[in-house]
């Protein structure tokens, strides 16, 4: 079992990744047609979904989906369910990746193809994403930690120059009364659904006490806000919808003058590689794990050659991925984001099925 | 089990080195400056300037040594394919850092050049854009006698990492690109007056949402520096009482301004706050308290004035290069018909200027 503040690295993970997954584009591409009215939604929508689900998993000490999902009657609907949960941290942890070889290959190396920069980030992602689920926390927290003060000082930096336009940010909240729109709320209810991880994570977790839970309500609305209004800054209200990945050309706005590499783009994706790739690593863990579950319901130990195999099938579907063009790599993004949600929304309603089955019928 | 892990992935790394399209350092040409000039022979086509840096081992021994590769073409991707077959090395655009419009272009349209250097990835965001007087490629060749690094010079002073001139107003790439689309804010250059081997950055150029429509002299240069409110500013004021003239060092300013709106008529007030001390005097002779407050009103009064006439220029262009448009936006909620608004507001619009200058000291020598 480890220590609670393990979920709160979890939850950290997806609220800084955010900006690789597509969740600053879609805000901003609304953010004259409801884009703040959906954060402030998504805000109290986010939270109570992850305070309940969370509640609701510390019924289930020491319990992952799989173990949990073998009160259902019928073991089909079961392994129907993990093998949709399954994909859906798959597509999680490829789009991070996909969109981040796009990103190396704009910014950092033009010259190599992205299928080999692909190959790189695939070597790590799958040899570690077979680690047990303890040592994959560990790293996680190694890596949230080193990297925030980094991050906080970016924020800071970015705030306090003066190319930052405050009237820009302005004229965009006066927007604020424009309708909200669902693919908004389900973008950014991304940061908050780092809780869900604990699909495979609260195998590790007891009994999972939320203490000061507003922190992270306050948390993800100071996220989202950063997420949307600092690129607004640096780029105006309207030249921003131009930048496809806005924190990637806000990073390179910014000028160190103090120190020895000028651009801080260099610094800032050196920041999320990190970051991507154990977000990538995280998921892929959960979408594993899943699979293993649908595959070996009944005993958790499961043969090496499996877990290679649908390992492989991975590493396929993320080269067949890289044939999308910027515009449909973004399609996928979306539709990921927006099924995701949905499916986020239905979930408590699973739990509790599963906690009524439970205690009417004994364990 | 992990032992055969890691030769996999050294394997896999050994390919990776192998068949990257990686060049090494000693295999490439750095462009530090990129100049655009109209064509001579045709109206529609650009002459692009590279200006390529040669790079010496000893880092200690000035280097001021570049070749310059210019290329005609009619768009700006061509002419550096083209320029690939000029030069034995591979070029990389990774530092270039200035991009200098001759002024021709400058007056026609700079969005192509615009819109290509915030779209290629590798002329970064934080690289300066200017205008370069009679052409970009006399900035392009220039070789001021105290550079050390060839193009580094210009880059100093536009970035004000070296001189700190009140009359450079410097202009990044996203600054521009963000002025060029926003609404309610018009964008500005920087001028480089080349004469000879020596240049002069003391002129602005305001352009429109498409070209250049006025010029900045070096005075309201200066102003609208510090109407810009953005940077750390110290520069001198000339104060002309009826019996002599002053030269005021100014080590502090601000400017702040609001719009405000009443009796059917739109004012924009701003207020601009200096601090300094005396400099100098034509006449020398003592300088009386009575003598100081004298001194400041009649400064402050001076550049009211100055500052109101600037203003009235701006309006009179139809240009907004303080943003006063993005201002009001911000504060206004009827989103579907301020910017109409806005555009009948600021064609009379009055400007009132109101500064206040303090002298800490005038008569001590310190």
């Amino acid at each position: 079992m480890v220590e609670n503040k393990y979920f709160y690295y979890l939850l950290a993970l997806n609220a800084l990744i955010n900006i690789i997954n597509f969740v600053p584009r879609i805000l901003i591409v609304n953010r004259f047609h409801g884009a703040i009215m959906s954060i402030l939604i998504s805000v109290v929508v986010g939270s109570c979904v992850l305070y309940g689900v969370t509640k609701l998993y510390s019924r289930f000490p020491g319990e992952g989906l799989p173990e949990i999902l073998q009160t259902i009657r019928f073991p089909l609907v079961a392994k129907s369910i993990l093998f949709t949960f399954g994909c859906f941290w798959f597509s999680a942890g490829a789009i991070t990746l996909v969109s981040f070889v796009d990103i190396t290959n704009r910014y950092i190396i033009p010259d190599l193809s992205p299928t080999w920069i692909l190959s790189g980030f695939l070597i790590i992602v799958c040899l570690s994403s077979r680690l047990n689920t303890n040592s994959i926390l560990y790293g996680l927290e190694m890596l949230v930690l080193l990297n925030i003060p980094v991050i906080l000082y970016f924020l800071v930096k970015t705030l306090i120059s003066r190319s930052f336009s405050w009237d820009a940010v302005m004229q965009v909240g006066t927007y604020l009364f424009e309708k909200p729109n669902l693919e908004s709320v389900a973008a950014a209810t991304f940061i908050f659904s780092g809780y869900t991880n604990l699909s495979i994570f609260n195998r590790v977790f007891g009994k999972i006490r939320l203490r000061h839970f507003w922190i992270v309500a306050v948390f993800g609305l100071s996220v989202l806000l950063t997420t949307f209004f600092i690129p607004i800054g640096y780029h105006g209200t309207q030249g921003v919808e131009n930048h496809f990945y806005p924190w990637f050309s806000t990073a390179d706005s910014i000028r160190i003058e103090l120190f020895i590499i000028e651009r801080s783009l260099y610094f800032f994706y050196f920041i999320y590689i990190t970051l991507a790739l154990v977000s990538s690593i995280t998921h892929w863990h959960v979408s594993l794990q899943l699979f293993q579950g649908m595959l070996y319901q009944k005993k958790r130990r499961t043969g090496v050659y499996v877990s290679w195999f649908i390992i492989a099938a991975f590493t396929c579907a993320s080269y067949s991925l890289l044939s999308l063009d910027q515009e449909q790599l973004q399609v996928v993004g979306i539709g990921f984001l927006e099924s995701r949600f949905v499916v986020e929304l239905m979930f408590p309603a699973l739990l509790l099925y599963v906690l009524h089955r439970r205690s009417s019928y004994g364990k | 089990m992990a032992n055969k892990k890691t030769i996999i992935a050294l394997a896999c790394c050994v390919f990776l080195l192998g068949s990257c399209g990686f060049k090494d350092i000693d295999k490439r040409l750095f462009v530090v400056a990129i100049g655009f000039d109209q064509s001579k022979t045709s109206y529609d086509k650009l002459l692009i300037h590279l200006k390529i840096a040669i790079p010496k081992g000893d880092p200690r021994s000035i280097n001021q040594e570049f070749d310059v590769v210019t290329v005609e073409s009619k768009t700006i991707a061509e002419a550096l394919r083209r320029a690939k077959s000029m030069v034995d090395k591979e070029l990389d655009y990774g530092h270039t850092k200035i991009l200098v419009v001759g002024e021709k272009i400058a007056r026609t349209n700079i969005k192509q050049i615009a819109d290509w250097s915030s779209r290629r990835r590798d002329v970064q965001l934080i690289a300066v854009l200017t205008v370069g007087k009679p052409s970009a490629l006399d900035v392009i060749k220039l070789k001021p006698r105290t550079e050390r690094v060839p193009g580094n010079a210009i880059f100093l002073a536009l970035t004000k990492d070296g001189t700190e001139s009140p009359f450079i107003n410097p202009e990044y790439v996203f600054d521009f690109n963000r002025r060029l689309t926003e609404v309610g804010m018009d964008p500005y250059l920087p001028i480089i007056q080349v004469n000879k081997d020596k240049y002069d950055i003391s002129t602005v150029a305001l352009l429109n949402k498409e070209k250049v429509v006025m010029t900045l002299n070096p005075d309201e240069s200066r102003l609208f520096n510090l109407l810009r409110g953005k940077e750390k500013m110290r520069t001198n004021l000339t104060v002309r009482t009826d019996s002599n003239t002053y030269e005021l060092n100014i080590d502090h300013t601000s400017a702040k301004y609001s719009i405000e709106s009443g009796n059917g008529r739109t004012t924009i007030k701003y207020a601009i706050k200096l601090r300094g001390a005396l400099e100098e005097k034509v006449s020398v002779e003592e300088t009386s308290y009575r003598q100081q407050k004298e001194i400041e009103a009649a400064g402050e009064e001076a550049l009211n004035k100055q500052v109101e006439a600037l203003l009235r220029k701006f309006q009179d262009h139809h240009v907004d290069p303080l943003g006063f448009g993005l201002h009001y936006y911000a504060r206004h909620w009827n989103n579907q018909t301020k910017t109409e608004q806005w555009k009948k507001i600021y064609d009379n619009v009055k400007f009132e200027a109101n500064s206040n200058i303090k002298l800490k000291y005038s008569e001590f020598i310190m």
